[in-house]
């Protein structure tokens, strides 16, 4: 992996000029640049290593109050007492921040951090590494702000990282399929993991942005667990790659959290909606491309260093969703339970009639 | 008083109580409707064995002053003998209320569960029995999510006007634990009340926890199970209920926990002794369900 040089003057030659100050850099929100300095030291403090807070990080926008507030709900009737929300708004409303931030008094014995991310451009990486660089919490995790997780999913995921001693944990996924107004009409278990394989997850992103839980004391440095910024689509799954590539994880074999699907796919980043036009369907499409060829630079930078990769062979890609045979059966199984009941009735016929001829 | 909710605790978790209590200090229908009040009664039918600790833990909710709050104790007469006689207990505190909540201790009602309730209530005249949602994991029978019509209402979180309480007469204490909730929505209904779930009402249900396994779960399920069997008289379900119940029964204990069922019909009568057709609702098909799943 390369490393970035250091900008400080330690190392240069005596009696060297000085070169011309670089241009300052764009400030970054407030929250950001006072945490900043103070979180990056503390990873590797004594003092962190026996703090015991998680913080969930869950990225927000405009107009997603409820389904917000549903999440929020959910970290809180968590089973695991030390835990933190760190809610990061993407949006220009002054106004939808200070609601956010009235969320604490709906739960005041948990604390919420609220950063605000002023912008209209789509910044969801960014967003991400706000959260991080602010987190308190010597574990992190995210959460969609329409997703929620069950109530031991922190503490089976601590409890699985101080037993194994790894970097980082995760747990399974159930998926609930809801209609428009948040009506679950069916529950599939289509991403099923209960053995980790860096070679698939090389292949292809199966983990979702909630099921894992990372220990940032763990890590060489906070930023990495950053999400890669360049990235706006599956922007988690470079900082996964790179995680995983220095770090094998524990796995849970227990569902601990629920990604929520809507029927018609809007609450999800492949929704290309039937409305689009051609040109905003175009732009789409030539993002999904560049983010494709972004993630293929990075696992040449990840991999730069390491000469045998090109020998390794890759299993097919991992079927994420689909009908199996197995699926059908079992959806079909239901039908069982008609059999059973005539078995029982045709049961309940033989007593009664061995009554009557006893009689 | 508008609202007594009554929350049953035996060998309670009493951070999750405290949890759940605090929310029901924090519930936005004191903001939205200053004139509603709600008090809460619990009841430790562990015969008071918590009930000093968790009057402790509770004192120490912030604005807990708000709720008035009463501890009663009890030996354990089950879930709803308990509620009956939390119910009883209102009913001679206060001179009227409007309406009844049955609130379980292991869950943790969601801010504005109350509001949502009353106000579902309200739109359909209290001409029916209200449960909240359970939140994360669903219970999996169908429900309307517009209308809100079910099958039968879950008594975790089970919201029943004052009057309707009165005329069904409560819970069967015929069942100690389980199944208690499925009567009394079949009886609700049998009266011709309506059986809602209110689907924007969340009430979060450490459901992702519960293990067949443990302890008496299953026994006491199917044990509830076979008295339902026998109180609506489908043949074919108790003959499932007595075959399932083997494995954790001798023959000889079912005989008499049948004999027991059968006398306490003496005295009471079968629900559906007058009615030749049995109404839809009524659905052991669906098994322990008692309803059409959504999966």
């Amino acid at each position: 992996m390369a490393r970035r040089g250091s900008s400080g003057s330690r190392n240069r030659p005596a009696g060297a000029v000085n070169p011309p100050a670089p241009p300052p850099p764009p400030p970054p929100p407030q929250q950001q640049q006072q945490r900043q300095p103070q979180q990056q030291s503390l990873i590797h403090e004594p003092e962190f290593h026996r703090n015991e807070t998680v913080s969930i990080i869950i990225r927000t926008i405009d107009g997603r109050f409820d389904s917000l507030e549903r999440a929020l709900f959910s970290i809180y009737c968590n089973d695991y007492p030390n835990k933190e929300a760190v809610i990061v708004y993407q949006g220009l409303s002054e106004k939808y921040a200070e609601e956010l931030a009235s969320l604490r008094q709906i739960y005041p014995d948990m604390p919420i951090q609220v950063i605000h991310n002023p912008t209209e451009h789509d910044e969801r990486a960014k967003n991400a590494n706000h959260g991080i660089m602010s987190a308190h919490g010597k574990y992190i995790g995210f959460l969609d702000d329409d997703d929620v997780i069950l109530s031991h999913h922190i503490s089976r995921l601590v409890h699985a990282i101080r037993k194994t001693g790894r970097a980082w944990a995760y747990g399974q996924v159930c998926l609930d399929i809801e209609d428009k107004i948040g009506y679950v009409t069916r529950k599939e278990h289509p991403f099923l993991n209960a053995e980790f394989s860096f070679l698939r997850l090389w292949q292809q992103n199966f983990l979702q942005n909630h099921c894992f839980l990372i220990d940032l004391s763990k890590l060489p440095d906070r930023k990495f667990a950053f999400f890669v910024e360049s990235l706006n689509k599956h922007e988690d799954y470079g900082m996964l790659l790179r995680l995983a590539l220095h770090f094998e994880p524990a796995v849970l074999p227990d569902v601990t959290c629920i990604y929520k699907l809507r029927k018609d796919g809007s609450n999800t980043i492949m929704h290309f909606g039937l409305s689009l036009s051609e040109t905003a369907r175009k732009e789409k499409e030539e993002e999904w491309e560049l983010a494709d060829a972004e993630i293929r630079r990075l696992k040449n930078e990840l991999t730069s260093d390491i000469y045998w990769f090109r020998e390794v062979k890759f299993p097919a890609p991992y079927v994420v969703y689909s009908n199996t045979f197995m699926g059908y059966l079992k959806n079909h199984l239901k039908k069982y339970g008609l059999v059973r009941r005539a078995w029982y009735y045709f049961k309940a016929a033989r007593i009664k009639v061995r009554g009557i001829i006893g009689k | 008083m508008n609202l007594v909710i009554g929350i049953l605790i035996y060998k309670a978790d009493l951070e999750m109580l405290r949890k759940n209590v605090s929310m029901l200090v924090r519930q936005s229908i004191n903001y939205l409707r200053p004139d509603f009040k709600y008090s809460l009664i619990i009841q430790d039918n562990d015969s008071g064995v918590q009930a000093e600790e968790a009057e402790k833990i509770l004192s120490r909710i912030p604005e807990i002053e708000k709720l008035p709050l009463e501890i009663l104790s009890s030996r354990n007469v089950g879930f709803g003998a308990g509620h009956n006689h939390i119910f009883t207990a209102a009913s001679e505190a206060f001179e009227n209320f409007d309406y009844y909540l049955c609130l379980n201790p292991d869950g943790i009602p969601h801010f504005r569960m109350i509001e949502k309730l009353v106000s579902f209530a309200s739109s359909h005249n209290d001409n029916g029995i209200f449960e909240a949602r359970q939140f994360p994991v669903e219970h999996p029978k169908t429900y309307n999510p517009v209308t809100g019509r079910t099958d039968w209402c879950s008594g975790c979180s089970l919201m029943i006007p004052k009057n309707i309480y009165q005329e069904i007469e409560g819970f069967d204490d015929l069942f100690f634990l389980y199944m208690e909730d499925v009567d009394l929505s079949w009886r609700a209904r049998l009266r011709g009340f309506g059986t809602y779930t209110v689907h924007d009402a969340l009430f979060f249900h450490a459901l992702g926890e519960f293990n067949l396994g443990a302890d008496n779960t299953e026994r006491n399920m199917l044990i509830s199970g076979l008295k339902l069997g026998w109180k609506y008289q489908d043949m074919p379900f108790k003959t499932m209920m007595r075959d399932l119940l083997t494995k954790h029964m001798s023959e000889y204990e079912i005989e008499q926990l049948e004999e027991n069922i059968q006398e306490h019909f003496k005295q009471n009568p079968y629900p559906l002794a007058r009615t030749k057709i049995r109404p839809p609702f009524i659905n052991f098909s669906a098994g322990m369900s008692f309803a059409s799943t959504r999966w």
